[in-house]
């Protein structure tokens, strides 16, 4: 049942156009002033491609501090890369003159980890949802008004609750809102940046279940960045795994979970706890840290907490770069194949 | 045997403009040396409350015990004692850790030394040695230069270091009993799975008790020996860890099960618990369950189940352990 349902989610990514590409996105932090010395800058992306489909979840997985904030940025004109370029819906988001810039704006939403942080604790809900409706000139007044209780209706939220202040609302109550706001300028595209991580469990899977309704009733594309790859596995279509600011594997979800071949991947996989107490694992715990991204070694940045018995000298001197190791799968492993044949 | 903690009948709450809210309500656990309880429950069901004033931390008032409450520790009721002696409990008898290892870290103060401070806190040592003890900690708690990261500053370790840290500055006083507060929720998994095989392995080698408060049923099944489920205040299921994720008595933690994604389950749609956590000024009549339950029935929003036991140690409050045909339906 799991590969029937793969083969079709591949089949149906086939057929799906491309709705944002990056290629080969560089993204350097310069070190603070000079009294801190000449430090080297923070590589945060070091040659990032990838392509989301329209109407698919691409996940964006990965350590703190991998890159997948600052990826999601680059994608959404919020922060320019180093080097690189991103194109939405066929238009190089950087080449493009400020007046076009806001008209795309309209298309894609960000909606943030914390929704506390994301709201304005002195705006009413119903004001949070009506402000970008107003900025961007699309409706104002009564109709403005309409529109907000819609959109309340549409996130499962009753009407009256447009007169509650932020602090009034429980923080799944506080989602929806941002996640209605996010909606008011019926964007296609929808950077979700760890939605449901401050949330508890039942509150999250409601959340989820409105995400994956929503996506449905409006063709929504989603890029999801989040570190439980419970939520990753129920939520999306696609999977790319981030390490230090490179792709180290990307493919369909069911493939990349029933058979990940990166031993990064492998090792995120075995991290995860299960309620099940008596499924055995073979835990592979990763020991140290990731490289620091102010000096990110030669040959594979996964070198000196890789697992996997063929680790050797082409490893330390070689960084590997992405290749296609099954349909639709790609890994930056020297030794993909011999991990999946080990099982 | 004595257990090493037993809370009986403890009832905690807040005075607010609105009048007094209980938000703990006469809550009974008890606790073996060496041993592992997982609490688990909703957002404000009150575990943190319950957490806090097993030490007293709590800020009275606004927060209120009610008299009837024992907390005892080694058979000594710590509420019967005055601030000074309780002082003597904490940190070195009891010891918490908590979800944002930044708050617990000075953020001016070399790690070191807030380390060196705890255990100067605790016995009657020079300086040196206690320098000695932090950095001893530090190795403990994994670390891998430990005699650098002792002069480090909390800002110049990852989320992970900082979090190995506040548990190593926990167990300056050797503690008896660990209380930690959701230790891995703002953690990737990886570094979630590191900290996990090191309370499991600290545990193991010094014999101490751990009350692990957590949202994650994952990390229950990880590192619990028994498993608490709290709900609005309540207890409403104990037991020994295999009993109750595998055959959850309460439909509250049956709903939670279900609702909890799992790495090997696909489908976008997650079995949600209807409705939202009730608020504690206002808790529902009878079963505080009832108005989110599937197998509700009249008797439930009348009267409350009190806690009715299965085999020992096992036990739920709800009325489906009288009538079980209902569960079904
Ligand atoms: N504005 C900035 N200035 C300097 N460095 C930055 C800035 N933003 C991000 N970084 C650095 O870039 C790297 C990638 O950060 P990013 O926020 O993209 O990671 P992330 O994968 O989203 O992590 P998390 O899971 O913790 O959110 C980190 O080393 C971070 O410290
Ligand atoms: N100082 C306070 N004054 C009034 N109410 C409070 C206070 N502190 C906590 N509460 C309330 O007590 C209830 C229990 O809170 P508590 O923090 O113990 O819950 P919790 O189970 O730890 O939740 P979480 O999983 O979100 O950490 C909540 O309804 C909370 O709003
Ligand atoms: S290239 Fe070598 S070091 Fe890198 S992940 Fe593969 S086996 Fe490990
Ligand atoms: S007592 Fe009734 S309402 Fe409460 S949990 Fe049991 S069946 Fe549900
Ligand atoms: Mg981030
Ligand atoms: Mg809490």
């Amino acid at each position: 049942m799991g590969e029937v349902l793969a083969g079709y989610r591949a089949t149906a990514a086939a057929r799906m156009t491309e709705l944002v590409r990056a290629e080969s996105l560089v993204k350097h932090f310069p070190s603070g002033g000079w009294l801190l010395g000449r430090r080297p800058p923070v590589r945060a992306l070091n040659g990032v491609t990838l392509s989301v489909l329209r109407g698919e979840t691409l996940a964006l997985v990965g350590e703190s501090g991998s890159g997948k904030t600052t990826l999601a940025r680059c994608l959404l004109r919020l922060t320019a890369p180093t080097a690189g370029r991103v194109v939405f819906d066929g238009i190089d988001l950087f080449s493009l003159p400020e007046p076009e810039i806001r008209k795309l704006r309209r298309r894609m939403q960000l909606v943030f980890q914390d929704p506390a942080a994301a709201l304005n604790p002195r705006m009413t809900a119903g004001a949070a949802i009506r402000e970008p409706l107003e900025a961007h000139g699309i409706s104002r007044g009564s109709e403005a008004k309409a529109r907000v209780s819609a959109l309340l209706a549409e996130v499962g939220l009753p009407p009256g609750l447009a007169e509650r202040f932020p602090h009034e609302l429980s923080g799944g109550q506080r989602q929806r809102v941002v996640i209605a706001r996010a909606l008011s300028l019926e964007p296609e595209f929808l950077v979700l940046d760890e939605p449901v991580s401050n949330l508890d469990v039942s509150v999250a899977a409601q959340i989820l279940n409105l995400l994956a309704d929503l996506q449905e009733k409006r063709g929504l594309t989603y890029l999801l960045i989040a570190h439980d790859l419970s939520v990753v596995r129920h939520m999306a279509s696609r999977v790319a795994v981030l390490y230090a600011g490179r792709i180290v594997e990307i493919g369909p979800c069911d493939e990349l979970y029933e058979r990940p071949l990166h031993p990064y991947t492998e090792a995120l996989l075995s991290a995860v706890p299960s309620p099940d107490p008596l499924q055995s694992k073979r835990r592979v715990i990763l020991g140290g840290e990731p490289p620091s991204p102010r000096r990110i070694p030669a040959g594979c940045p996964f070198y000196g907490r890789c697992h996997h018995t063929r680790r050797d000298d082409r490893c330390a001197g070689e960084l590997p770069v992405l290749r296609e190791v099954g349909s639709a799968h790609w890994s930056a492993c020297h030794y993909a194949e011999t991990l999946g044949a080990r099982r | 045997m004595n257990p090493l903690l037993s809370v009986r009948e403890l009832t905690v709450g807040f005075e607010t403009p609105k009048g007094p809210v209980r938000v703990v309500d006469g809550v009974s656990l008890e606790l073996a040396e060496g041993e592992t309880l997982g609490l688990v429950g909703e957002s404000g069901s009150g575990k943190s409350t319950l957490a806090l004033s097993l030490g007293r931390l709590l800020d009275e008032p606004p927060a209120f015990i009610d008299p009837g409450s024992r907390i005892e520790y080694a058979g000594v009721n710590l509420l019967a004692l005055d601030p000074e002696r309780l002082r003597t409990y904490r940190g070195k008898a009891i010891a918490w850790i908590f979800q944002d290892p930044a708050s617990s870290l000075d953020p001016v103060i070399k790690v070191g030394h807030q380390i060196a401070e705890a255990v100067c806190a605790h016995s009657d040592v020079g300086r040196k040695a206690a320098w000695n003890r932090a950095v001893e900690l530090l190795a403990l708690v994994g670390l891998n230069d430990p005699r650098d990261a002792a002069h480090c500053y909390p800002h110049q370790l990852s989320g992970g270091m900082r979090q190995r840290v506040a548990i190593a500055a926990a167990l300056a006083g050797e503690p008896k009993l660990l209380v930690a507060d959701e230790p891995t929720t703002a953690l990737d998994v990886t570094l979630q799975a590191q900290i996990l095989a090191l309370l499991g392995d600290l545990r193991e080698r010094l014999g101490m008790a751990l009350l692990l408060i957590t949202h994650d049923l994952g990390v229950v099944a990880d590192i619990a020996d028994r498993v608490a489920v709290m709900y609005a205040g309540r207890l409403v299921e104990e037991g020994g860890k295999e009993q109750v994720l595998k055959q959850p008595a309460h439909p509250y933690t049956e709903a939670l099960l279900r609702a909890t994604p799992r790495l090997h389950r696909t489908g976008p749609r997650l079995p949600a618990i209807p409705g939202a956590a009730p608020d504690p000024t206002s808790w529902p009549s009878g079963c505080r369950f009832h108005p989110r339950c599937r197998y509700a029935w009249d008797r439930c929003s009348s009267e409350e189940p009190s806690q009715l036991s299965g085999e020992t140690g096992r036990w739920v409050r709800c009325w489906l352990a009288t009538e079980p045909q209902r569960r079904r339906g």
